[in-house]
Order: structure tokens, then sequence, then C-alpha cells
């Protein structure tokens, strides 16, 4: 018995595998090139659940109407089709052929899908009327695509479109000739992609020339014939309701001819009517349904049982049982399929739609279920890793290279996310299952994350600026040769080299912009946290992290070298400073101290700080050239004017196959201005006024060129999406800060901080801070 | 002896009437037979005559335009697992005031192809002035 199950097993997994046999040639074809690709996977896929999580406004009262009150599962809740519905698949523009009895085209819940009869559609009286006289093909039809227009009942894919042709007298009954007829007239029109044959031929087949001959020459040429068009058409088979264990001859011929097997399915039906005679009402293979036996590779199965449908004498609704009438179920779902995904051959289709079926437990059954239930959940979504393709338009090129989506990312600068954000709200790109390519649908600001200057208007923050600064001071200041420098707290690790007489300093990793913060004319009022100094730093020198070499010639500070590289030594930016006036010349008392800052930087994959990888990196290269300017003034004995602006002109490097693709140079600016006095009403009591603009894009855009389609052909196509990089609004920082000396061993400071357009935005909201801070040292 | 005279009396008569009275071969007025696939439709399958509930319901179900008036008779066979069955009324005899109906039910040809649904056959029928109907299928 043991040895028994181990070989049904081992059977049943080659069968799961047959039909994916495909994938590791199309992965090889198509995975090249790095990038992240990972492996199709498919081999070990297993689906546990169908999970019917669509919205709830897609599970109306028209997507119940196929099932009665005995049913334990609506029909379309147990293939979960509203969860295709909710990823935006309804069958549109997909064709579907139904070769039936013909199908009542006037009936009010399907007219507006029917295709107008082709001529010779009627093959059995020869002439172009393909109406039903007998209701199975208006039941048929139906079931894959009865309207979603409010009223009765809709379809699995109600949105696609049925070509009727009549093969099958008002019996039932296909006259000789008829099916293979119907075939040739199929054959001929090139817009239909599924065939629904809800009919089939009893007895046997041992071979396809056994099969040919069995089910008709010309049925079996002409079904080989569009299984082997440059765009195949799917043929999708009811397995017969014999309730034997093999399916009837049309299943069995797939097995022969793979050029057929690789575009058609056989479909079983399961029941979950619990009152009617074929089963117990749990999803299990219906009683009267054929199984899938030696054909489970390219089977899979459907509900069946009591399936509510349209019928043919009047604009009414009924009941029906059989296989028939679960293989429109399955066609219905490839229509979704294959809306859905518009890269993938019908082939893949085919695969996708098999390899997705609810195989656990029950349907586990390869030898009555095939592959298992139908499960337009999985069916809708990623079998494998969703994945960027990296500028190539050719899915299964093997130059072309993928990227993971964790592996495409854009941080951008707050000087502009609003503008990208506004940009790129609604747009979408495609992204690819790397298990067979097919495409998903995703915003294309998923990869964008934000910067943001309000961001760091935290209360820590806002407390941290009031606390006293921190106070530095150089050991051995005019040793020659010294390298020490002690701060409070250990705050900055750094040393530096003065040499004697003030004429020459040197630094080494000092904080970022240490030559600034040296002048620093919101020191008195400021710590040296980044928050606190951002109003009068320059804004170009982006970086904290990495190395920072200073240079600056005789005590006066009047020329000097600023430089910074970051953590990767892989940014690097270098500013001359010039100091024409200084306080320390003429009358220090009222003289003023002048700085003027040309320099340049140039980033790794990033520009203004903005950093990015993957679709979205940028070249090694980008280049920013600024200037600016600070200004201290002292006006009478009391009063301190400090202003500063700094202005910057970015080219942005390009990387190849980069969704970036073109660039305008973005010029960006930012301004502080401020208002200090001593002795504030009483001695030992400062207050300070600022303005603040933080950095901002004046003028400048980007040019996105993201995969916007792709096409069964498995050819991508791009479009462009232009970006205007200059936000709608200009954030403008207002704030008082008081500082008061309470008595030699305690300080009280508070700042109020008003926020207009925060983030450059005009939809933000005004921010508002008070924060307090007493210290007292004991 | 009253009582075994009538007994043999009435053996004797319906014994003459059978042999000396052929049962009359009629045709339906009006006949329409098919198959259908709806499960209303043959869920109760057997016979109906237009006293039966069912009876205008299952017309329904075949064609709405049907004229209720030109039918008094309906028989529904068992469902099969397929198309292509076909149902005809063989005939119909009428002896004294009761009917019998042969039905023969063809079924599809082998290796033909049917629709994959379980249906069932039926013939709708006037008859003139019928009481009682017996039904064979062959």
């Amino acid at each position: 018995m043991t040895s028994f199950r181990i070989t049904k097993n081992l059977f049943f997994k080659i069968y799961k595998l047959l039909p994916i046999l495909f994938i590791p040639l199309l992965l090889n074809a198509c995975g090249g090139g790095g990038g992240g690709a990972s492996s199709g996977g498919a081999a070990s896929y297993t689906v546990t659940n169908c999970n019917d999580n669509g919205a709830s406004s897609h599970r109306d009262s028209e997507y119940r109407y196929m099932s009665s009150a005995y049913h334990s599962t609506d029909p379309l809740e147990a293939i979960c089709a509203s969860s295709a519905y909710t990823r935006g698949a309804t069958g549109d523009g997909i064709q579907v052929a139904v070769i039936d009895s013909g199908i009542h085209e006037t009936h009010t819940d399907l007219n507006d899908n029917m295709i107008a009869y082709t001529t010779g559609s009627d093959v059995v009286n020869s002439d172009n009327d393909a109406s039903d006289d007998n209701g199975h093909g208006t039941n048929v039809a139906g079931i894959i695509a009865a309207e979603h227009n409010s009223s009765g009942m809709h379809g699995v894919a109600y949105d696609a479109e049925i070509y009727g042709f009549k093969a099958f007298n008002a019996a039932g009954a296909a006259p000789s000739g008829a099916t293979g007829a119907a075939y040739a007239l199929v054959e001929a029109i090139g817009a239909i992609d599924i065939i629904n044959n809800s009919w089939t031929s009893e007895g046997t087949c041992t071979s396809a020339s056994d099969c040919r001959s069995k089910i008709g020459t010309t049925l079996y040429d002409n079904w080989e014939d569009v299984s082997q068009l440059s765009t195949p058409k799917i043929s999708v088979f009811a397995a017969g309701n014999s309730g034997e264990s093999e399916p009837d001859l049309e299943c069995q011929t797939m097995k022969y001819n793979s050029d057929i097997n690789a575009v058609s399915v056989c479909v079983v039906a399961v029941s979950y009517y619990t009152s009617g005679p074929y089963s117990t009402g749990d999803g299990k293979i219906a009683s009267f349904s054929d199984r899938c036996g030696s054909v489970a590779a390219y089977c899979i199965a459907a509900p069946g049982d009591r399936i509510g449908s349209l019928t043919h004498t009047s604009n009414g609704f009924e009941y029906t049982t059989g296989t028939s009438f679960a293989a429109p179920m399955v066609s219905g779902g490839l229509a979704l399929i294959m809306e859905e995904f518009s890269s993938l051959t019908p082939a893949q289709v085919v695969t996708r739609l098999l390899t997705t079926a609810n195989d656990s437990s029950e349907y586990s059954q390869t030898s009555i279920y095939g592959h298992g239930m139908m499960n337009l959940n999985a069916a809708t979504t990623a079998v494998a890793n969703l994945q960027t393709i990296n500028g190539s338009n050719l899915l299964d090129d093997e130059n072309t290279s993928y990227y993971d989506l964790a592996n495409n990312t854009f941080t951008s600068s707050a000087s502009f996310s609003n503008a990208l954000n506004s940009a790129l709200a609604g747009q979408t790109m495609e992204v690819y299952d790397s298990f067979d390519r097919a495409n998903f649908e995703v915003g294309v600001s998923s990869f964008f994350t934000s910067g943001s200057y309000t961001s760091q208007n935290t209360v820590e923050n806002h407390m941290a600026r009031l606390q006293p600064k921190t106070k530095e001071k150089v050991k051995h200041k005019n040793l020659y040769g010294n390298f020490t420098m002690e701060v409070d707290g250990n705050y900055v690790q750094s040393s530096m080299f003065q040499s004697a007489g003030d004429f020459l300093a040197l630094g080494f990793n000092q904080s970022t912009n240490s030559f600034e913060n040296a002048v620093d004319p919101l020191s008195g009022f400021f710590n040296d946290s980044n928050f606190g100094n951002n109003y009068l730093v320059n804004p170009y020198f982006h970086t904290g992290s990495g190395q920072d070499y200073f240079m600056s010639f005789n005590g006066n500070s009047s020329f000097g070298i600023d430089t910074f590289t970051n953590g990767n030594n892989s940014d690097l930016g270098l500013a001359f400073n010039l100091n024409p006036l200084s306080s320390t010349s003429g009358d220090a008392k009222y003289a003023g101290d002048l700085q003027i800052v040309l320099g340049t930087n140039y980033e790794q994959n990033k520009f203004l700080n903005s950093s990015s990888t993957g679709v979205f990196a940028t070249g090694d290269m980008s280049n920013t050239n600024f200037t600016g300017v600070k200004y201290k003034k002292n006006l009478g004995d009391d009063f301190t004017f400090v202003g500063s602006g700094f202005a910057g002109y970015t080219y942005i490097d390009k990387a190849s196959n980069s969704y970036i693709d073109k660039s305008t140079p973005l010029l960006t600016s930012t301004f502080t201005l401020g208002l200090a006095k001593a002795n504030f009403i009483k001695k030992d009591q400062r207050i300070g006024f600022f303005i603040n603009q933080p950095q901002r894009v004046e003028d400048g855009s980007l040019s996105l060129r993201v995969p916007t389609s792709s096409d069964r052909d498995r050819t991508v196509t791009y479009s462009n999406l232009n970006v205007d990089l200059e936000p709608d609004a200009r954030q403008i920082n207002f704030d008082i800060i008081f500082h008061k000396a309470v008595t030699e061993t305690s300080n009280l400071s508070a700042n109020l901080t008003h926020v207009q357009n925060g983030d450059h935005s005009n939809s933000s909201k005004n921010q508002n801070f008070i924060s307090l801070f007493y210290k007292k040292t004991f | 002896m009253l009582n075994k005279f009538v007994i043999i009396s009435s053996l004797f008569l319906f014994s003459c009437s059978s042999y000396l009275i052929q049962a009359e071969e009629i045709k339906p007025k009006n006949l329409k037979c098919g198959s259908n696939s709806g499960v209303a439709f043959f869920e109760k399958n057997g016979s109906f005559t237009i006293d039966d509930k069912d009876f205008n319901y299952k017309l329904g179900l075949i064609d709405k335009n049907l004229d209720k008036s030109d039918f008094n008779f309906i028989y529904i066979s068992k469902p099969q697992t397929s198309g292509g069955y076909v149902l005809e009324v063989e005939k119909i005899t009428k002896n004294k005031n009761k009917h019998r109906i042969y039905f023969k039910e063809k079924t599809p040809p082998k290796g033909s192809s049917n629709i994959a649904a379980i249906t069932a056959t039926y013939c709708f029928l006037q008859i003139d002035n019928f009481d009682k109907v017996v039904v064979f299928i062959r």
C-alpha cells in the first residue's frame, strides 16, 4: 500500500509538471542579465486556497445569480472571480467562440456582448443565422459573458464578446462534420481568442491517428491548425458526463498532439449543489462528471452542477447541469487571464490557468481533478517575484535583465518631492512576474519615497535645537603638528592642525561644513545639530557621514577651501570661501562678516541628495555648481542682522537603461534672513527673528520613460512621463527664538516656529511649534 | 351464485370486446418534441396532463410563445448524460377511453458529437378527448 502511494504521488507530480516544462525554457530565454532576476519557481508552487477576496461591490446579486438556495458556495465565488474583477479583469477585449446549438443573441443580458452572426455561422442549416433552437448554446454563452448590467446575472467574463456558431441541432447533436466545419470558420476569424466546446464524443482513442480518426479528420486538422497559428486560439472542451475515470475523445486527443495540448484545456465538473442527485454540495467532483484520468496534465475542474444561465426562449434564466457548464466557466476564466496579462502568449495563459489552480487537499487528486480547481484569484496574482524590466523592450531576449521590485527605489529631495508626487499621482507602469513575465500594473509612485523638511519638525528636534551649544576647545591651539581636538560630550571626533600665528588652519573630519560652522552667526541661538544649523549652511554639501577637510589661510579666514566626501567616498564637493569683509578688521564692533561661496559637487547615483537604485538609478556624475553668500552685520550695540542665500544648477547624469530618460538642469535656491537683539528688555535676554526658505527647485524637469504596455508577441512599449520638478508652493519657516540666562548656572530658551506650505506644497497644513528648554547645572 | 355469474360475465364481455373491437390508432392534433437541458424542466420528469400544476410551467420553459390551449399532454423522459437523444411519438392508440402513447427514444450514434449537458427529451401533444393515458417507452 505504501509503495503504491509513493508511485501515485510521483505520478501526480509528473502530471503537475508536464504543462510547465516550458517554463525552464522560457526562463532561460528571458531571465538573463542578472539584476536580481529570480527563477520561476513554478515547480514548487502550490495553491492552497481560493480566497474570494474581491471588493464587495463585485459580489452583487448578479454575481450570485448562478447559484440557487441550495448551493453551499456560489459558482463565481468558488472560482474567486471577484478577485480578478477587483484587479480590473472583466474579459474586455477578449473574443470567445461558442461552437454549440446556436445562441439567443437578442437576450437582453447578452445582446451587447454578441458579435453579429458571421457568414455561414449556422453550420447545421448552412445559413447565416446561428440562432439557438435547443437552449444549450445560450446557457453556455451566458456563463461566459452574460452582461453586468444591473439585471439578472453576469457571466465569468462579463465584458468578453461572443461569436456564435451553430454546429448542433435542436436535439443537441452535431451532424457529421459540423464541428470541424465550425472550427474552420473560427480559424478564419483572427480576432477570436478562445473556443468553447461544451460537447464531447464518447469513446476511447490511443494515439494521435486513432483520435484523429474518431473525432473526425476535419475537426482534428482544423483544431491543430488553430493551435499552430502565430497567435494560437485556445480550445476548451468539456470532459463528458458519463462519470467515468477517463474523459471523452476530444480531451483524450490532447494527450497525443503537443501543438494542441499547449493551448487546450479539458474541464471536469464539481458540485456545490446540496440538494441534487450528483453531489453532497461540497465542491467535490460531481458524480456525473468524467474524471481527468490520463489527461490530467491538461485538465482542470470548475463548477458544473446546477449553474444558472440564460434561456433561449425568452429573456429569462434557468439552471443547467453538466461538464458543458464547467467548460464555459473555464473559458471565461481564460478570458480574464488573457485580458489581465496582455504580455502572455495563449500557451502561457493556459499554463498560468493550470498552474494556479487550487491543488491542495481534495484537489490534489490529479487523476480526478487534473491541476485542481480553477482559482482566478491566484491566476491574476504574481506566481513568483515581480520584477522591473531594465530598459529592454523584449521580454524574452537573452540580454534583457530584471530587478526585483525592492531593488528599485528613488528617495527624493524635499526640494522637489511635492512636484514629483503630483506628477506621478495616478501614473502607472508595468512590472513582470518572473514566472512567465505576466505584466502587472503598479503605480510609478510606489517606487518613490518623498523627502520631507516638515518631518524634521519633531518635538525632539525642537528641544534639541534649544539645548546649549556644545563647547569645543582646541588643546594646544598654537602647537605645530598637534592633531588633537577635545569635544565636550564626544560630540565630534575630529582632529585639527593649526599653525602658530593663525596663519594656516587645516581641519579633518569635522562635522560637515565645519568651516561654515565656525562663522555661523546663529551659533548663539542654535546648537550644533543639523536641524539647528540648516538655516545658514551650504545646502549643496549634503553629507555628514563622510570625511570632511577644510583649510583656511590666516586667522581672519579671508580665504578657505571646504571639501566633503560621503561615507563611500563616492561623492565629492569642493567650495571656495571668500571672506572679503571681516568683523576682525577695522572697528570689529560694527563691521560685517561677508562670505562668498563658489563651488561644485559630484554625486554618485544621486542628485541634490536624492538617491535612487535599479531602474530609477542616476549616473555616477550628477553635478551641481553652486554659489552663495552669507552676511552678518552688527547694527548698533544690540542688533545683529544675518542673511544667507544659495543657488545651484544641477545636471543629472543619466544611467544606462534607467527609466530617468532625460532632464533639464535644475535651478535651486535657499535663503535665510534674521535679526537678533541682545539685552532684550532685560540684560541677559536675547531674542531673534528668522525667515527661512529651505532648498527648492525653481526650474527644471525630468522625463521618465516607463514600460506601460506589452503584447502577446512579448514586446514592451515604453511611454514618456514628463515631470516638472518645480513644487506648487514655497515653504517658509518663521522662527522666534528667545534666550535668557536666569542665573549663572541656569538658562531658559524658547522657540516658536511657524511653517507655511510645508515641503513646498500648497496642500500642506501650516505647522506651529512652541518649545521651551530650561537647563540648570548643579 | 349471482356474484360468480357477474364475474364470469364481465370476463366474457372484456374478452369479447378485446377481440371484437380493435384499438383505434389516432394522430395527435398538435405535437412538439425536443430536448432540454434546463434542470427545472426535467426535475420532475414523467407525464403531465393539462390538469397538472406543472404543465404550464414546463410548457413555458420550452417556449413562452407556445399556446397552452394547443396541448393537453406532456411527456418528459428521464435525464440523459448528453444531448443527441431524440424522443418520437411512435403511435397513439385509443381503446374506449384509454389512450396508449408509444414513445421511442433514440440514443445518439456511438462516437457522435453531442452537447455535454444533462438533458431530457420531451413531447407535447394535444389529443382529443382522452380520460386515461398510458405511456409506453421503447
